[in-house]
């Protein structure tokens, strides 16, 4: 689980927006990177190549609350201009089957553009490392790159600073721990789970915040680890019946 | 959730919903999100959320798999939930409640709306290129799954997924999904070329999102009260907080109605073929 399945609602409205602006220049430079004339054998790629992605975020794996991502293989296959494009396709689908927020598909975008940009740059570094071992490059760089995009993840939550002590105070059941405080008071851009006058005690954010990253790192670790191991089988799979789908320049497609 | 039943509820329904332009649908949906969005009160949010179910089974959309399909999300938000937990329920409770409501308007979108229709309401917001690639997105889920299945039929009749230990076999699932991979970049790169030799350019024929006439003014007009309340509940909570089992309430009547009342024959025959279809191995 390297991206926000918080829903709607819940992050501010400001952190929202600004994931939408970061993701709008992601997949910007995206589209001027993918040259036109390419298009044609690119579309059906990046299809190909997000359908997996969508079916791999689709496949629960229900003890550790994990999914697989394989972006980081959409990354290597398709390198960092068209995965980006991918991802942002992949978080617009999963939103419209209810996976994953509609106002954090900007957010999303960025977290899990990331990781497909950093995986297929960690799996050209540790190729030259590690030689002619394709599968165990994609797999080092898969561990890498999810745990960078975890981290990136984990950061989010921390700058929206949800620390929801006192989330029942903006319209929850109990009319007698209600504030006086006006939840528009600071206008749409507060809209959070705490207004600024009711702000948790210091440390308290902290607390929730670490209990959440202990969550994400501890049952995230697992993920990884069955993750890589499918991407480095994957890639050395590909690398022996395909190998011109992992080396620029001879699939036909930008690498750029 | 199944893309295939998705799929075949939205093409194949004939309801009120279904009928609608997918442009309303699309604002429709939009609203009850921003209702979702701006109101903290966990029986509000209940009440969007019933009054989608009445709206799914009054489409002949089975409401036992969209409350299935709404609860995936639910289950990754109980992660960030239980950061949330203080000794107090009614926090972490919100945000699943959110999470799940969230789900349930855009699956009861997607599942009353062709995806062609849908694509053409997100074209006249993004991109070309960007809707041609979540075209070939959604058509290549079809192909890659019917690649995945054949060739994992292959590997069971060759005893790939039996012994070998987990490590053998993982290598062979991952063999497997590869190999469908490759199978899928085939079958679309083809696909694509045969839709830009037969005249594709970006847009399929019949992909109208339509506009929004008299026959959809009772849709956003519900869609614009439930996201008017959400909102009155949010700015008005001192006074009206104690009451807000009031809404619900009369949803869930809402609710038991739809369920009491038959759905028109055509559609319940309709929906009973699909099953059917759907059930079918």
């Amino acid at each position: 689980m390297s991206h926000l399945h918080i829903p709607d609602g819940v992050l501010p409205l400001w952190l929202v927006a600004l994931g939408w602006v970061v993701a709008a220049v992601y997949v910007g430079l995206a589209l001027i990177a993918v040259r036109k004339g390419e298009r044609v054998q690119l579309v059906p790629r990046v299809g190909v190549v997000a359908a997996l992605v969508l079916a791999a975020m689709s496949t629960e794996i229900v003890p550790i609350a994990y999914h697989l991502n394989l972006t980081v293989l959409a990354g290597i296959i398709l390198g960092p201009a068209a995965g980006v494009l991918a991802a942002f396709a992949v978080n617009l689908i999963l939103a419209l089957f209810g996976h994953g927020g509609v106002t954090v598909i900007g957010l999303n975008t960025v977290v899990i553009g990331t990781e497909v940009v950093a995986g297929f740059l960690l799996f050209r570094g540790f190729s030259r490392l590690v030689g002619d071992r394709p599968g165990l490059a994609a797999g080092l760089a898969t561990v890498l790159a999810l745990a960078l995009s975890t981290t990136l993840m984990i950061g989010i939550v921390g700058l929206s600073r949800i620390a929801p002590t006192h989330a029942r105070d903006l319209g929850s059941l109990d009319p007698k721990t209600l504030t006086l405080a006006n939840p528009f008071g600071h206008g749409l851009v507060a809209n959070r789970i705490v207004t600024p006058e009711q702000g948790a005690p210091a440390g308290d954010g902290g607390v929730s915040l670490t209990r959440f990253a202990i969550a994400v790192y501890a049952l995230g670790a697992i993920g990884w680890a069955i993750e890589a191991t499918l991407t480095g089988f994957i890639v050395s799979f590909v690398a022996r019946v395909r190998a011109e789908l992992l080396r620029p320049g001879e699939s036909g497609v930008s690498w750029t | 959730m199944d893309v295939a039943t998705v799929d075949l509820w939205a093409t194949s329904g004939r309801s009120y919903l279904h009928r609608a332009s997918a442009t309303a649908k699309a604002i429709a949906a939009a609203l009850c999100l921003a209702g979702v969005i701006a109101v903290e009160n966990v029986l509000i949010v209940l009440t969007i959320y019933v009054i989608a179910l009445a709206a799914a089974r009054r489409s002949g959309i089975p409401v036992g798999k969209l409350v299935m399909g709404s609860a995936y999300p639910g289950v990754f938000a109980a992660l960030f939930a239980f950061a949330q937990y203080r000794g107090d329920l009614v926090v972490p409770l919100t945000t699943i409640a959110k999470a799940v409501t969230a789900a349930a308007i855009v699956l009861l979108l997607i599942s009353t709306t062709p995806y062609p229709k849908l694509f053409a309401v997100i074209r006249r917001l993004l991109p070309g290129v960007i809707v041609e690639v979540l075209f070939m997105t959604y058509r290549s889920i079809f192909i890659l799954l019917h690649c995945l299945s054949d060739v994992m039929v292959a590997v069971r009749l060759r005893g790939g997924l039996v012994g070998r230990g987990l490590w053998g076999r993982a290598r062979n699932l991952s063999a497997a999904l590869a190999l469908s991979v490759l199978h899928a970049f085939d079958t679309s790169e083809r696909t694509y070329a045969v839709m830009r030799i037969r005249g594709y350019s970006g847009s399929l024929s019949g992909e109208r999102a339509g506009g929004v006439g008299l026959k959809e003014l009772p849709l956003l007009g519900l869609a614009a009260a439930l996201a008017a309340l959400a909102f009155v509940f949010r700015y008005e909570f001192r006074l009206l907080n104690p009451f807000s089992w009031l809404p619900l309430a009369i949803a869930v009547a809402v609710l038991i109605t739809a369920v009491a009342v038959p759905v028109r024959a055509a559609a319940s025959a309709a929906g009973q073929r699909r099953d059917d279809e759907i059930e079918q191995p």
